[in-house]
């Protein structure tokens, strides 16, 4: 078997386990939404800390928040994977859907830090208790270290397809 | 583009074919199209180098600098 056809089952099997991953996150963030609104009764569906004392309903609500990019990402690299079986391997539209599931999930990444912080701040603004603890944790940071290395490899191939379109001009 | 490509005027004074130049370079006859329209970001010295030698000819003959805005001799 050569490479393509390979690299295109490769894409094929891993669009599906993202499809599966996107209804999984789509269905969590709305639960998370739905608690966090009151629609929904039951545990938080995702808890989000500060000193270890859960924020209650707002929590469920950074957990949606931060799902949202991550469920966009995840279309993007369903895009891209798509692009990808159908043999477009380094072609500007796969190199855009890459940078853009990277950027999203970035995103995702960084509000999964900053959000629960900022609830803390606004909260305690609000009239809430006057003591703020602001813990993060490691794996938050490296999650953000991941997806800011791979926002980078991104325009790294961005660069590359760039540079294979100059070349593609010159006979 | 301040660089011409004369490309279609040798090969008219030749009377060479485009298909036999793209043969003998070793391009497709769609890139020696884009070559000879100007609608290419560069041209290889090894392309260059296989051009002059099919046409007899000097690189001079084949491409003109023209300053930006004035008329092409």
């Amino acid at each position: 078997m050569t490479f393509a056809p390979m690299l295109a089952r490769s894409a094929r099997r891993l669009r599906v386990a993202t499809w599966i991953a996107l209804i999984v996150s789509i269905v969590i963030a709305l639960y998370a939404a739905g608690t966090g609104l009151g629609l929904v009764g039951g545990p938080d569906a995702v808890r989000v800390t500060d000193g270890g004392q859960p924020l209650g309903r707002t929590s469920s609500m950074v957990a949606a928040i931060s799902l949202l990019p991550f469920a966009a990402g995840l279309l993007r690299l369903i895009r891209m994977l798509r692009r990808i079986e159908r043999g477009e391997v380094f072609t500007s539209g796969t190199i855009a859907d890459l940078r853009g599931f990277t950027l999203l999930i970035l995103i995702s990444a960084l509000l999964s830090i900053l959000l629960p912080p900022a609830l803390a701040i606004a909260n305690a603004l609000g009239g809430g208790p006057r003591r703020i603890e602001l813990v993060f944790d490691s794996g938050d940071f490296f999650a953000l270290l991941v997806s800011a290395l791979l926002f980078l490899v991104a325009r790294l191939f961005g660069e590359a397809q760039r540079l294979a379109d100059d070349v593609s001009q010159i006979v | 583009m301040a660089i011409v490509v004369r490309l279609d005027v040798m090969l008219a004074r030749r009377k060479v074919r485009s298909k036999d130049l793209a043969a003998y370079v070793g391009i497709t006859e769609a890139n020696l199209s884009l070559l000879k329209s100007g609608r290419v970001k560069g041209v290889r010295f090894e392309t260059l180098d296989r051009i002059c030698a099919f046409l007899d000819c000097q690189p001079g003959d084949i491409l003109e600098y023209v300053p930006d805005g004035s008329e092409p001799v």
